[in-house]
């Protein structure tokens, strides 16, 4: 009956809408492989994570199929309202078959951290709408859940197959907005008309989906760990039974890491090898080990450069014995000789929590001598010490340095460090310190000032698993170029003049050979530069883009000192970077010291114990500057080491990018040209470069894949029309819509691609499809359908 | 290869058909096409155009080129629904009632000016035109199986008409209209027309009923396949959705449309349905279907197309 056969092929139709959304599942499938990868890391047993998934997965084919079925035994019921509540109600039972699984397997150990459960809720709700993405909304709503699951473990990870999958996921999502936009397209070009204004929209979207896709890349690649320690951004994160993240930030966990005492935040009993360990290094066998004595001159003199005060020791040690027990007060150097701190068990020197890059600085210098830096009196000199003073915060007492802070600092950074195998009385502190707390301290002597400009403790050394919240200031360089917030050139207010070089112990250089090529350098580059932060700024880029790191450095001992043989070779190790720019500094007339401390950077960064491990590899030295008698700021000269970390608003940001953009159009106006020219002639003639590259395409695919040609040919001839502003809409066959164009056009192409199309039974082989399609292309220029279209829309116009 | 998608048919028959009516309705041989068309899919014409144009003609010419039975009935108000489907006489010599069939047990049967006749007159073609069979006081009459219904209809008067109720038009396969020809069409009519006696000869038919009948089989054999399918019920889908059309195309219009797509495609040489057959066909079909158009119907039969996409690999 034909009532019966109606009936039946409007069911064929409902259901086929049912069929697997190739759209949809694909991202769905990737997001599922990112979470599962990400819960190998997680997990107990990996395999339990593979079995379940093969038993979710064929357990939705079957529920899949099971619905199709009875939708086609009930086709009454067959709706398609029907069809989504049956698919809501399906992502349901997905969710609480999840949260019932865990409560299962957590009874035999096998469960999940709560985050992980959350993620796995998501995505097999997102699935299962992709199963049924041909419910209205469906498709959009489960691209939507699996990209933020995606996402979210492409934050909290560092690998890179998952990182890859991850921009899979992006690309596949952004196809999809573009077909969205492109069908948009279609439903607008639907009368036909010509679209001359067309193809500039379409230009802006690939543009921007293009920059999107650069920036999701961006996005997922592991550039800065920083972007993985995202804390508590769970709510429930933590608590109780054994199954919360050991990296949730709302509750401890089960106790294991405290007693391990192996992280920043705890200060647990501690029974491990590490901790027995009794010969800790300080700061200057650290610079031993790491330089093997680079600041000293070979066989002429032997002296140390630094450390003096802590050093001392090294060479005195000092031991008694009581009731049978001996207590050392000091080091075992012979024990020093024999362990390398890369032989240690331990190797932490510090625990840095908090966001990275980092400076701590540990001890500084003031005076060079051509080899090496030492401490002197700096007795009356600027910036003048600070007081140290107790105060009260949140209950907690706060040591604080009693300073006005100028307008270039405009905001904080904090940071926990903990002592650990570091012998140092110095407070490990970052540029512009402005307090510090330790639980439970609430005396401020027990710190004080050190002469050398710098806080340090008033004792031998700090503790060990001393925690100590530090917390300083953060510059503003845009603030700094622009010479103050209120416009006063607070620095150049300040700058010393070479005439009082003999009265500051920071202005001083060394009389060598070296002095009139420093000089000239300063002079080289400060010239012109306004004089200040700006100066100082031009001096360290100077430094990083005209002189190479070379860690291989050796000294030569012909050479009249360090700076001159630096100088000489154009490059050399980092603290050669810091001593030199120091030198240009001073010859500039700007009061530098010499910071030397650990450098910690983001590959420091440990996600599982969320802190970054500062071993001797850290130690680092730099310049500091002081422009407003206050602060010392601190500088990188060495190329490839991180900048000091700076706090600058988006508005600044995108300032300081477009005087950098113009200044290399400035400084390369050759390549801006031919850049500028390459772009406007790409822009002009873009509707032929995009065809022509397509056209290659179309060989590569006649070469590779022959029996694709017809869709090819198709492609290239609707890139054609799409170019000269007249996309052919989706509802309208190949044949009506260039035969337009061109009404005597060979009926091989159109017969080829309806037999390939609509008829089960053709027999054609690749061998029968280049002439036609090559007549095709042939016939259908861009230029004869851009014609077409000029003459269409005056005809339309008239 | 391509000569291997040619499906093997004889077009001698179909190909003088054609010339037959091209010359019986000058210029106009895409109407024409529709007419075979819609013979070869066996479904039922309906002309629908103004006073003058060719209907009859047109009609006449492609009655006399299909051989079998022919007959007309010229509606009028008073024409009754047993002077179509035929009736009982008693027959006072057996004394037994003897069926009198009407022109309905013809082969082709013209129906003029079918809007003149009543409603209720129009009804009594209802079951012949869809099942192909008459039924008269509990008996079934079987139709001939290339029963075919031309009507013609003129638009434009209301007085003494009825318009065919939706019923009726969903029974036809197509609409038709002819239009004005062409200037040199006109003038070469003129020309043709000059020495022509007032009752011309009777021609011969050019198709047997029999040659008619398995040409029918053959086209109701070509391919459709299953993505044109689904894009025809899309089409049908979109029709009933469409928010200036009142009643949607029919599953039945549907199986029509399929079978005027066959149709056309083995004209066209074709064993296969492409989406294109689909559209071309697809004004005659729908302008028939869509109640509630006041006006304007190409446009919405445009946007319907447009709204679905072409099925592609």
């Amino acid at each position: 009956m034909p009532q019966d056969r109606a009936r039946q092929s409007n069911l064929r139709s409902r259901v086929a809408a049912l069929t697997l959304m190739p759209g949809a599942m694909l991202p769905a499938l990737v997001s599922v492989l990112v979470l599962q990868l990400f819960r190998v890391d997680q997990h107990r047993w990996v395999p339990m994570i593979w079995m379940e998934f093969t038993a979710i997965s064929a357990l939705s084919i079957v529920m899949f199929f099971a619905v199709r079925f009875w939708l086609q035994r009930n086709e009454n019921f067959a709706t398609p309202k029907t069809i989504a509540y049956l698919a809501q109600a399906g992502a349901v039972v997905s969710l609480v078959h999840v949260i019932l699984w865990q409560l299962v397997s957590r009874r035999i150990g096998l469960g999940d951290p709560n985050e992980i459960v959350a993620l796995l809720a998501i995505q097999y709700v997102g699935w299962h709408l992709a199963v049924f993405a041909s419910v209205k909304g469906f498709e959009r709503a489960s691209l939507l859940l699996c990209g933020s699951i995606v996402f979210f473990v492409c934050c909290m990870t560092k690998r890179y197959d998952i990182l890859g999958l991850g921009a899979v996921f992006a690309v596949m999502s952004l196809w999809w907005l573009a077909g969205i936009y492109w069908s948009r397209l279609d439903s607008k070009a639907i009368d036909g008309n010509a679209k001359i204004l067309q193809i500039h929209g379409v230009s802006t979207a690939i543009g921007a989906v293009a920059i999107a896709i650069a920036i999701g890349l961006a996005m997922l690649s592991p550039f800065s760990p920083r972007q993985i320690s995202i804390a508590g951004f769970m709510p429930f994160s933590g608590g109780e039974g054994g199954y919360q993240d050991p990296f949730a930030t709302s509750g401890i966990g089960d106790g294991n890491m405290l007693t391990a005492g192996t992280n920043a935040t705890t200060t647990g009993a501690v029974d491990s090898n590490e901790f027995i360990e009794d010969n800790k290094p300080s700061l200057y066998d650290v610079m031993m080990d790491t330089y093997k004595g680079p600041v000293f001159k070979p066989k002429k003199r032997n002296r140390a450069i630094a450390l003096n005060e802590i050093a001392k020791h090294i060479h005195d040690v000092k031991q008694s014995e009581q009731s049978g027990r001996t207590f050392r007060t000091m080091r075992d150097t012979d024990r020093v000789a024999d362990i390398e701190l890369e032989d240690r068990i331990s190797k932490a020197l510090l625990y840095v929590e908090g966001s990275v890059p980092a400076r701590f600085m540990v001890d500084t210098f003031q005076s060079f001598d051509g080899w090496d830096w030492s401490k002197t009196s700096i007795k009356g000199e600027t910036p003048l010490p600070p007081r140290i003073k107790l105060q009260t915060q949140f209950g907690k007492p706060i040591l604080k340095l009693t300073q006005v802070k100028p307008d270039y600092l405009t905001s904080n950074r904090t940071h926990r460090v903990k002592i650990m195998r570091l012998e140092t009385s110095s407070l490990p502190a970052p540029a512009f310190l402005d307090c510090w707390h330790i639980s439970r301290l609430n005396s401020e002597g027990i710190f004080k000032w050190s002469e050398s400009g710098f806080v340090r403790y008033d004792g031998e050394a700090i503790p060990e698993q001393t925690l100590i919240d530090i917390n300083g200031f953060v510059p503003n360089y845009h603030v700094m170029r622009s010479g103050g917030a209120a416009g006063d050139p607070v620095f150049q207010k300040n700058k010393l003049s070479k005439s009082n070089e003999s009265e500051s112990a920071f202005l001083q250089l060394p009389e060598s050979s070296s002095r009139d090529r420093v000089d000239a350098l300063a002079a080289e580059c400060t010239a012109g530069v306004r004089p200040g932060w700006n100066q100082v700024e031009a001096i360290v880029n100077r430094m990083r883009t005209d002189f190479e790191l070379n860690p291989e450095w050796e000294v030569d001992e012909s050479a009249d000192d360090s700076v001159s043989q630096f100088l000489s070779l154009n490059g050399g190790p980092s603290w050669m970077f810091a001593t030199s720019c120091a030198m240009v500094l001073r010859s500039a007339g700007y009061r530098t010291r010499l910071a030397s401390g650990f450098l910690v950077q983001e590959e420091d960064y440990d996600r599982t114990s969320r802190q970054s491990i500062v071993t001797s590899k850290n130690l680092h030295m730099w310049p500091e500057v002081c422009l407003d008698g206050k602060f010392w700021i601190s500088l990188e000269p060495t190329p490839g080491y991180p900048i000091p970390f700076s706090h600058e608003t988006p508005w600044q940001w995108l300032v300081a990018k477009a005087h950098a953009a113009i200044g290399w159009i400035w400084n390369h106006p050759i390549s801006s040209l031919l850049v500028a020219t390459a772009v406007v002639l790409t822009h002009l003639y873009r509707a032929n470069v995009i065809t022509f590259l397509m056209l290659l395409w179309w060989h590569v695919i006649r070469f590779v894949w022959p029996s694709k040609l017809l869709r090819a040919t198709r492609q290239l001839i609707d890139l054609r029309f799409w170019a000269a502003g007249n996309s052919r809409p989706l509802s309208k066959t190949i044949k009506a819509w260039y035969t337009r164009v061109e009404p005597n056009l060979s009926n091989g192409f159109y017969d080829l691609w309806n037999a390939r199309n609509y008829n089960s039974q053709h027999k054609i082989g690749s061998g029968d499809l280049i002439k036609p399609c090559r007549d095709q292309i042939n016939l259908l220029t861009l230029k004869k359908i851009q014609t077409f279209v000029s003459e269409n829309s005056e005809q339309e116009t008239l | 290869m391509i000569q291997d998608l040619e499906p093997k048919l004889s077009n001698e028959k179909i190909g003088t058909l054609r010339d037959r009516l091209n010359s019986a309705l000058v210029g106009k041989a895409d109407v024409v096409e529709l007419v075979i068309a819609c013979v070869l899919s066996r479904g039922h014409l309906l002309f629908d155009d103004l006073p003058g144009l060719g209907k009859t003609t047109l009609a006449k010419a492609l009655a006399s080129a299909i051989g079998g039975d022919f007959a007309r009935v010229q509606c009028t108000p008073d024409l009754l629904p047993t002077d179509i489907s035929g009736f009982n006489v008693f027959n006072q010599k057996t004394q037994e009632f003897e069926f009198r069939p009407g022109p309905v047990f013809s082969d082709l049967l013209l129906a003029d000016e079918i809007n003149r006749a009543t409603p209720r007159t129009q009804s009594a073609l209802f079951e012949a035109m869809a099942e192909r069979q008459v039924t008269l006081d509990n008996q079934t009459m079987p139709l001939a199986k290339t029963f075919l219904v031309l009507a013609t209809q003129n638009p434009i008067e209301s007085h003494g008409a009825f318009p065919l109720p939706e019923a009726q038009l969903d029974r036809f396969a197509i609409k038709v209209s002819i239009g004005y020809p062409a200037r040199q069409d006109e003038i070469q009519m003129l020309a043709d027309n000059i020495g022509i006696a007032a009752q011309a000869e009777p021609q011969q038919p050019v198709i047997t009923l029999d040659e008619l009948a398995r040409t029918q089989d053959k086209v109701n054999a070509v391919e459709v396949n299953e993505s044109v399918r689904s894009y025809l019920v899309d089409l049908g889908t979109a029709t009933r959705e469409h928010t200036e059309v009142d009643t949607g195309l029919s599953p039945r219009g549907l199986i029509i449309w399929q079978s005027m797509a066959q149709a056309w495609a083995w004209l066209q040489g074709r064993a296969f349905v492409t989406p294109d057959d689909i559209q071309l066909v697809a004004k005659p079909i729908l302008s028939l279907r869509l109640s509630g158009v006041s006006n304007g119907a190409d446009r919405i039969i445009d946007e319907v197309i447009d709204s679905v996409t072409v099925p592609s690999v």
